[in-house]
């Protein structure tokens, strides 16, 4: 399945994000998570899970998608990480002319689409956030 | 103290010592005002009228406006701290047993605690003012890490509803 829309979660156990720039953004501690490295992807992004969650239960936004392989298709995307240490990137070719960053995570992983493809119309109504608040 | 002119002899307080009480206006619609002074402790309470009401409000929508510059800039300073050391660890400056170490050992330098809930009108809208006097378009992430809000969402929405009330009242709707 393939998600392009702004504001289209995914939740895993794994995923593997692929852009043309990833930053690391901040180190956040949130109620619903815990401690989480945040990142930000920018240029032809890509997010796609690669383990489910076990139990497959959404633990911060109750409209993310949990199923294997879902993906993400975006301009920008926001994600973070529950771990113990930020991950570092890997350079990758992505297509025949353009190298592109590469992330795969092993723990508890959240991507949202912060900014959808130009060419894309926009969802109506937009896809929603719903933080879960335990 | 019924008096409310007692509150402000020049003798008794001092503006950063007001400014760190947060809480002026009681339930019962008094108000009362603890100054801290170098060795001792002023308190001050009595009742309330129409105008020292609208002056407590002030004092705490100051209050929690410099709570949430303070806030900000405490945590932007942890994020320039952790992207230093992320910078660092990128650019092999220090190993990754450094790194570790370092983001163990000093945690609290680095970690922003999302822990801002906006449980009162007054919070909201004093934060409104701030992002007002700001003036940048902030992100939903930005909110969270300069502001350590638990749930930005609610906040921009909130916002929105604010700003279209605001509108409204401007335009006579």
């Amino acid at each position: 399945m393939k998600l392009v829309h702004n504001n289209h979660c995914i939740e895993c156990r794994s995923a593997q994000i692929i852009s043309r720039k990833i930053v690391p953004g901040s180190f956040l501690n949130l109620k619903s998570i815990g401690k989480v490295f945040t990142y930000k992807c920018s240029r032809n992004s890509e997010a796609i899970i690669r383990k489910e969650l076990e139990p497959k239960v959404a633990l911060y936004n109750k409209n993310s998608y949990l199923d294997l392989d879902t993906k993400l298709e975006c301009d920008r995307l926001y994600f973070m990480v529950k771990a113990k240490r930020p991950y570092s990137q890997d350079l990758k070719n992505h297509t025949h002319r353009h190298k592109a960053q590469e992330i795969l995570t092993d723990d508890f992983t959240y991507a949202r689409i912060d900014v959808q493809l130009h060419n894309i119309p926009l969802l109506v109504p937009p896809a929603t956030i719903t933080l879960i608040d335990d | 103290m019924d008096n409310n002119y007692e509150f402000f002899e020049d003798s008794t307080y001092s503006e950063s010592d007001i400014f760190s009480n947060s809480e002026f206006i009681l339930e019962d619609a008094s108000f009362f005002v603890a100054i801290h002074q170098s060795n001792h402790v002023n308190c001050y309470h009595g009742k309330l009228n129409h105008s020292s009401t609208s002056f407590f409000h002030l004092l705490t929508e100051n209050y929690e406006k410099e709570r949430f510059y303070v806030k900000a800039i405490k945590n932007l300073l942890k994020q320039k701290r952790y992207l230093n050391l992320m910078y660092e660890y990128s650019h092999e400056l220090i190993s990754e047993q450094e790194f570790n170490k370092e983001l163990e050992e000093n945690e609290s330098n680095y970690l922003i605690e999302a822990n801002e809930r906006l449980d009162s009108l007054n919070a909201f809208s004093s934060l409104v003012k701030v992002l007002g006097n700001i003036g940048e378009s902030l992100s939903e992430e930005d909110l969270t890490e300069m502001f350590s809000l638990e749930d930005p969402l609610t906040f921009k929405k909130l916002e929105m509803y604010h700003h279209s009330q605001n509108r409204n009242i401007k335009s006579g709707i």
